[in-house]
């Protein structure tokens, strides 16, 4: 019988991965996103259409790319990266940052142009229009928040790949899923899944409230 | 204070402002009219440097852009004072908070934007702009949503207002512009059509 300190452990690891590549994703992704949409540059529409193509990248490539640097023989091999919850913190925001940069800049793209001939007359800098933009609509930021840490925690390919499962380290809730349900501890995959599925919900419910209060 | 000399305005091929010459002096009261679509919110964004025009002269004594009415201005979703006070805040300007009473919105202070009439927010966003207490004033349709009170409000500040200052405005309301304009211009497909003083463009528009 699995004891419950691990599958607290298996949370803990979900948690802080994917609040760790969440963060980083956000944060890269309010940067270029805004650069992207309120700059004009050349290959301005590939890098768009590059973006967007990636928001549907499938798990285990984001993995396998990571894998491919951060192996012994890759190019980043030296900083000794593979299976730590750092590597499974970049494959997650591989996979996140396409999707809540896409979502930014469909956002700024509408809400700037606007914005931006009010508040330039009014002596803003680009910083300032940012940062009333952010505040004016927090709900749609906080909802790009909870759909690429939805998306960072549901997750298994990548970190499976880059994480490799190793107990008390990389093993985090669907490794622990994957793991437990081929072992035939199906009761124990069931639990686990019923938590990942709670904390689904609960996300979704986060992003329709926001939706609404906004 | 501000001249313009054969400026056009082109945006993705398209035409905005065709060969538009115009003297804005310092003191006036300068009122841009037109229909839909002619041109008058793109010439003031060009006459406070907003936009810069694709050809022509433009020379102004003002050395940047001006907290100006837009017709659809910012709104935060937040309540009337702080939407009053926050555009303030980027450059610390000195508000001049007077203009909350003048229109009356004292008593809408704590209430949310999305609660307000097109009427009230307009009046706030009057109030907002006045309160930056300027030497010229450039509005885009002011009058936009406002009741026949709220317009007559709007006309005496304008016409007690245009004594020390340099007002530019577009405006539909001919019976305003009339009240408030040293200066008019009516715009048609981006070109001037009328530009005169007051009895001659009036004159030209009842014959």
């Amino acid at each position: 019988m699995i004891e419950l300190s691990k599958v607290l452990e298996a949370i803990s690891i979900s948690l802080h991965v994917s609040f760790v590549s969440t963060l980083f994703g956000f944060f890269l992704s309010l940067f270029f996103g805004y650069l992207i949409a309120t700059q004009e540059f050349l290959f301005k529409k590939y890098i768009v259409s590059i973006l967007g193509s990636l928001t549907s990248i499938p798990p285990v490539c984001a993995g396998l790319v990571v894998y491919l640097i951060i192996s012994r023989s890759g190019p980043l091999g030296w900083m000794e990266l593979l299976y730590t919850p750092s590597a499974m913190i970049i494959a997650q925001f591989i996979i996140i940052f396409p999707i809540m940069t896409t979502l930014i800049i469909n956002y700024i793209e509408q809400e700037y142009p606007p914005l931006k001939e009010e508040l330039l007359s009014y002596g803003a800098s680009q910083r300032d229009i940012l940062m009333l933009m952010i505040i004016n609509q927090k709900g749609i930021y906080l909802t790009i928040v909870l759909i690429g840490f939805g998306r960072a925690i549901s997750e298994y390919g990548a970190a499976a790949i880059v994480g490799g499962s190793i107990d008390h380290v990389t093993r985090n809730m669907t490794a622990m899923i994957a793991l437990e349900t081929a072992k035939g501890n199906i009761m124990i995959g069931v639990i686990l899944g019923a938590i990942l599925i709670s904390l689904s919900l609960l996300i979704s419910f986060g992003i329709n409230y926001f939706k609404k209060n906004d | 204070m501000i001249k313009l000399e054969n400026i056009n305005y082109q945006i993705n091929q398209k035409l905005i402002l065709q060969g538009i010459n115009l003297n804005i002096e310092q003191g006036s009261t300068t009122v841009i009219m037109g229909k839909n679509g002619s041109g008058k919110s793109t010439l003031l964004k060009i006459l406070n440097q907003i936009i810069q025009p694709t050809s022509g002269l433009f020379q102004s004594s003002l050395k940047q852009p001006i907290p100006m009415l837009f017709q659809k201005p910012l709104i935060l979703k937040n309540t009337v004072k702080y939407n009053y006070q926050i555009l303030h805040k980027i450059k610390k300007f000195q508000m001049n908070t007077s203009w909350f009473d003048e229109f009356k919105l004292s008593a809408l202070e704590d209430q949310k934007m999305n609660s307000l009439s097109g009427g009230e927010k307009q009046k706030l966003f009057l109030a907002r702009l006045m309160s930056f207490d300027q030497s010229t004033i450039f509005l885009d349709e002011p009058n936009q949503s406002l009741d026949l009170e709220s317009e007559k409000l709007l006309t005496s500040l304008l016409i007690h207002e245009k004594k020390n200052k340099t007002i530019v405005l577009t405006l539909h309301d001919f019976e305003i512009a009339k009240k408030i304009g040293d200066n008019f211009i009516y715009l048609e497909n981006g070109k001037i059509l009328v530009q005169n003083s007051s009895q001659q463009f009036f004159n030209h528009f009842s014959s």
